[in-house]
């Protein structure tokens, strides 16, 4: 059986009525990158929320390392914004952290700490001057200083720049690889998540959807590019030998496919059947589109009876 | 808790406010006692005027020791409101810097979390009224001395005013640390304890005198002079002459009574919230 790090019972929270996060059950290993996704509303703060054990469950349980000893550096956590002290140095907040956890504080390590998050670990500038990425930067050295073997963060790369976003990826890829931390991130940005996560949960209206792992959603979407031609019937037949293909309007089709064929390929046998291609999309994201296909499953294609906009029916 | 208590008093030694107001309640009582002295050069000079006999013999007639000294002890409620304010600031920055959650996740129970800011609160407290009270002997000591007092009474009142107003600190701090635990607000933590103890012990005497028809004070249950030694009802040692240990016993009592309610309501009530 594998090691689990996380595992939640019918986990549901209700606030004044309003059920926020519902039947909950979810489970992740150890050494995984698990992405939680979903929109805002879908319950993942809440959820973070409840594991980190802010906010009281309304039902159901949950378990951070069942069945083991949990000790103060085990776990560790930004949910929403950075928990730091806005009077106090970067590197006093770090000392100060170290003395929660009862480690000593390590001058060495913390100075470490500081420029691998990219801060001067020197500076006297209290965190109050700082920037929102530089308050986020140094919250998630702050999770480093106790060298967790769980990290649950919410939004962490808000407020960053690119390069800062590019960073913080890697700081926790190399903390996955080199220590085994065991990493819970939900993030609205699919794109950076699908970069290094292992698994997804996808939540919505506060159920998770789905468990999928990033092989599974690799296998699933293959590569899929969507084309603007002239005759869509005549492309289609072309177009099967590849792969799957799916009239999506008048001029539309798109090819879903795990062939090999370059896409010059694809081009020069649409071109021998005479197909004009004005445009060609090779398609976004496989985590955002299964995401997004996923969620149109869930929604109602067609509104509700005696539907009504500025008293007119649609 | 003891990690919890590590990291408050290094953040507490790293608080501008803390030491401010720690330096305001050393120098209040050489203030207060320079005035003093300057006033008893006044009446030295006045007394050699034969127009001004009357006053000069009225200004005589007041000790300016024992004035000093009531006037300092009656201060002592001024270093309680320091320690009010400095301790609802510094322990409410954990809920508006949010830093709070660091410790729920260094898997420190709500209980822990609590108790240990109440006890950082309380030396908070104590360490305003200790250097206040330090201060006041020294100064006096030093300008005036101790050798004209009668009997030496104002000085064991001052050591009982200093005692009760250990009580009083703690009554204050459980104030604000349910207020900091139960609303979670910074202003809410500053402004109510200050109404508490400023309006509460007369509202509390009117309520009594009010539902026991004067039967219970008139009955010695709860005295008028009792009541007036609640928090912010001044500790001085003008009423020196009643101090006796039945008194100072029953006073501490109600410091502990309230500060039981308030331990109790902030707890429970932070048991089960939810935390943002």
């Amino acid at each position: 059986m594998a090691d689990v790090m996380i595992t939640t019972d019918k986990l549901t929270k209700i606030y004044n009525g309003k059920t926020v996060v519902k039947d909950v059950s979810i489970q992740i290993e150890r050494g995984s990158i698990v992405g939680l996704v979903g929109q805002n509303g879908a319950g993942k703060t809440t959820l973070i929320r409840m594991l980190t054990t802010l906010v009281k469950p309304t039902s159901g349980s949950f378990a951070l390392l069942p069945g083991r000893q949990r000790d103060d550096t085990t776990v560790a956590a930004i949910v929403e914004r950075p928990s730091i002290y806005n009077n106090l140095t970067g590197k006093d907040n770090l000392i100060a952290q170290s003395k929660l956890l009862g480690l000593k504080a390590d001058n060495e390590y913390l100075t470490y700490t500081l420029t691998l998050v990219g801060l001067d670990a020197s500076s006297p500038k209290l965190v109050k001057n700082y920037s929102l990425g530089m308050k986020q930067r140094l919250a998630i050295a702050m999770t480093l200083v106790g060298k967790p073997e769980l990290l649950i963060l919410d939004e962490p790369t808000n407020g960053l720049d690119p390069q800062g976003i590019y960073d913080m990826r890697e700081i926790f890829v190399k903390l996955n690889r080199e220590m085994g931390t065991t990493i819970l991130v939900s993030s609205h940005i699919l794109s950076e998540l699908s970069k290094f996560a292992t698994d997804f949960f996808i939540m919505d209206k506060g159920r998770v959807l789905k468990h999928i792992s990033a092989d599974e959603i690799r296998n699933l979407g293959g590569k899929r590019v969507k084309m603007t031609v002239d005759k869509t019937e005549e492309a289609k037949k072309v177009l099967e030998q590849y792969g799957k293909t799916e009239i999506v309007s008048s001029n539309e089709i798109v090819l879903q496919t795990e062939s090999d064929a370059p896409i010059t390929q694809i081009m020069l046998s649409l071109a021998q059947a005479e197909i004009t291609v004005t445009n060609v999309n090779q398609m976004g994201d496989s985590l955002e589109e299964y995401y997004i296909e996923l969620l149109k499953k869930e929604k109602p294609t067609t509104p509700p009876q005696n539907f009504k906009i500025n008293g007119g029916s649609l | 808790m003891i990690n919890i208590l590590r990291t408050e008093f290094f953040r507490l030694k790293k608080s501008k406010l803390f030491w401010i107001f720690f330096g305001i309640c050393c120098g209040l009582p050489l203030l207060s006692a320079l005035l003093n002295l300057a006033m008893a050069g006044i009446i030295e000079s006045i007394t050699e005027l034969p127009e001004m006999s009357d006053l000069a013999e009225l200004l005589r007639s007041l000790n300016v020791t024992t004035t000093t000294l009531s006037g300092l002890s009656s201060l002592m409620s001024d270093a309680a409101l320091f320690s009010l304010i400095c301790s609802s600031v510094f322990l409410s920055k954990e809920f508006t810097d949010g830093t709070m959650r660091n410790v729920l996740l260094a898997n420190k129970s709500r209980k822990e979390m609590f108790f240990s800011y109440l006890i950082v609160a309380i030396v908070i407290g104590v360490s305003y009224l200790t250097a206040f009270f330090a201060a006041t002997m020294l100064f006096v000591a030093t300008l005036f001395g101790f050798g004209d007092l009668s009997a030496g009474a104002a000085v064991s009142a001052c050591f009982c005013s200093f005692a009760l107003g250990i009580f009083a600190t703690i009554f204050v701090q459980t104030c604000v640390t349910m207020f900091l635990f139960a609303v979670r607000k910074q202003w809410a933590t500053i402004l109510f304890p200050i109404l508490i103890c400023m309006f509460a012990p007369t509202i509390f005497t009117l309520i009594v005198q009010i539902i026991s028809n004067i039967l219970i004070v008139n009955g010695e249950i709860i005295s008028n002079t009792t009541i007036s030694w609640i928090p912010f009802a001044n500790v001085t040692i003008y009423d020196a002459g009643k101090i006796d240990g039945g008194l100072i016993g029953k006073i501490a009592l109600y410091y502990l009574l309230f500060s039981g309610i308030f331990v109790v309501s902030g707890y429970f009530t932070f048991e089960k919230a939810d935390l943002k």
